[in-house]
């Protein structure tokens, strides 16, 4: 798929010879599957140039539709005869008890919203070693705890990784070394690259909340704008926070 | 507002003017979803997501054939009848028939087309979002138009050609991805 891809890249650039571009166009004229890969390529690219402003228009509506909606008054029964009350009272029992067994059994809201990004430190490297692809397996399979001091070696060796760093933040938040993990994404929070700085300030939160602290989670929240591609991840967290 | 203005102001995000939308369509929207068996948060997602729909069709994509309420509309009542199917199946299909008795044909293609592209962009969201970190901020610096030696400066990698091949790489994974997931879906 890597070399087809290259291909219709080149295509939708121009940047292929007029020899090549004719046998290009022959080809998509009977494969159909090219030319489906060529759709989809071409969605991709919309996608991405649309992903920012679509995810900032989701925050907006989301803010804005309690505004138009009202929440319509419950409707109680006047009268109830001794055995609708029964009814009622057994009713109310049974859906308290499937709200505490939903209560015991879903997943903290932390591990609802902690879905890490996969580690890759190899695709960046052309000359990456056996370790390094080692230790993205480790911590892609969440085994936090080994790939931790790993980690640790891996941003001594390369101090400039942003990335690197982000990723020893999430094994320190995961062993629950909140102190270290603060320490690492507020620091990250000042990075150039806006996207790392994204990262950091949706971390720092989850870092808030898997502390108990719902009140700091919630400010760090709001720091992350309409632009951000975390804004509607954070919009949802805050709704849960109430 | 002219209905023309509403999808305008949508793909250009602009408040004010979304916000007319709101006042425009929410109470009739709501007053439906009520009597639908549906409550006014369910009306609120239902209404958001729909917006977003139009959003994914045509902005900067396909023509409008239809007046933007009468699309609304229709956009948000196949949603919900999709919603509540599992649970109430007869008498939503005879719903959905008499629905298709009494509307537009073009404008049930119209809404049609529009949810279709909305669960496309949402697998494409997806997947995206299963790729490293290092790949979406590449990939996500590309669609800002930032030069490849900028790129390789902000990424930490060693040159421009790194760049090109991590963006191949980050693309076919992606295909990979979404291809698998479409085909769940």
């Amino acid at each position: 798929m890597e070399n087809q891809t290259e291909t219709i890249d080149k295509f939708l650039r121009g940047e292929l010879s007029a020899e090549e571009k004719a046998a290009f166009e022959t080809q998509l004229a009977s494969d159909t599957a090219l030319a489906e890969e060529l759709a989809l390529q071409q969605d991709m690219e919309r996608f991405l140039s649309k992903r920012a402003q679509r995810s900032a228009l989701q925050g907006q509506l989301t803010q804005m539709g309690p505004e138009f909606f009202q929440t319509a008054p419950l409707q109680i029964a006047s009268r109830q005869t001794p055995v609708w009350r029964w009814a009622v009272g057994i009713a109310a029992t049974v859906l308290l008890l499937v709200f505490a067994a939903r209560w015991v059994f879903q997943p903290s809201l932390y591990s609802q919203f902690a879905q890490h990004p996969q580690l890759a430190l190899v695709e960046k490297s052309a000359s990456a070693s056996k370790s390094t692809a080692e230790l993205e397996q480790i911590f892609n399979n969440g085994d936090y705890q080994r790939a931790l001091p790993l980690l640790q070696v891996y941003t001594a060796q390369h101090p400039a990784d942003a990335q690197g760093k982000l990723y020893l933040g999430i094994c320190f938040l995961e062993e629950k070394k909140y102190t270290e993990a603060r320490q690492i994404f507020g620091a990250l929070q000042q990075d150039a690259s806006a996207s790392i700085a994204d990262f950091a300030t949706w971390y720092l939160a989850l870092t808030a909340l898997r502390e108990g602290d719902k009140a700091a989670a919630r400010e760090l929240l709001k720091k992350i704008g309409p632009e951000s591609e975390f804004s509607e991840k954070a919009g949802d967290l805050v709704k849960r926070l109430k | 507002m002219q209905e023309s203005n509403y999808l305008q102001a949508l793909c250009a995000g602009d408040s004010k003017l979304i916000r007319g939308i709101y006042q425009q369509y929410a109470a009739q929207i709501q007053r439906w979803v009520l009597s639908n068996n549906g409550s006014s948060d369910d009306a609120q997602d239902l209404f958001q997501e729909s917006l977003i729909a139009i959003y994914d069709r045509y902005c900067g994509a396909a023509p409008m054939n239809y007046a933007f309420g009468a699309l609304l509309f229709t956009i948000c009542k196949r949603k919900w009848y999709d919603q509540i199917k599992e649970k109430n199946r007869e008498s939503v299909v005879r719903k959905i028939e008499e629905d298709r008795y009494q509307s537009d044909h073009v404008l049930l293609v119209d809404a049609d087309a529009a949810l279709s592209e909305q669960k496309k962009q949402a697998v494409l969201d997806k997947t995206f979002l299963q790729l490293s970190a290092q790949c979406q901020q590449l990939l996500d610096l590309l669609s800002k138009g930032s030069s490849n030696e900028e790129m390789a400066q902000q990424l930490g990698l060693a040159n421009a050609n790194a760049v090109y091949q991590s963006k191949h790489r980050c693309m076919s994974r992606w295909k990979e991805l979404y291809t698998q997931l479409a085909e769940q879906e």
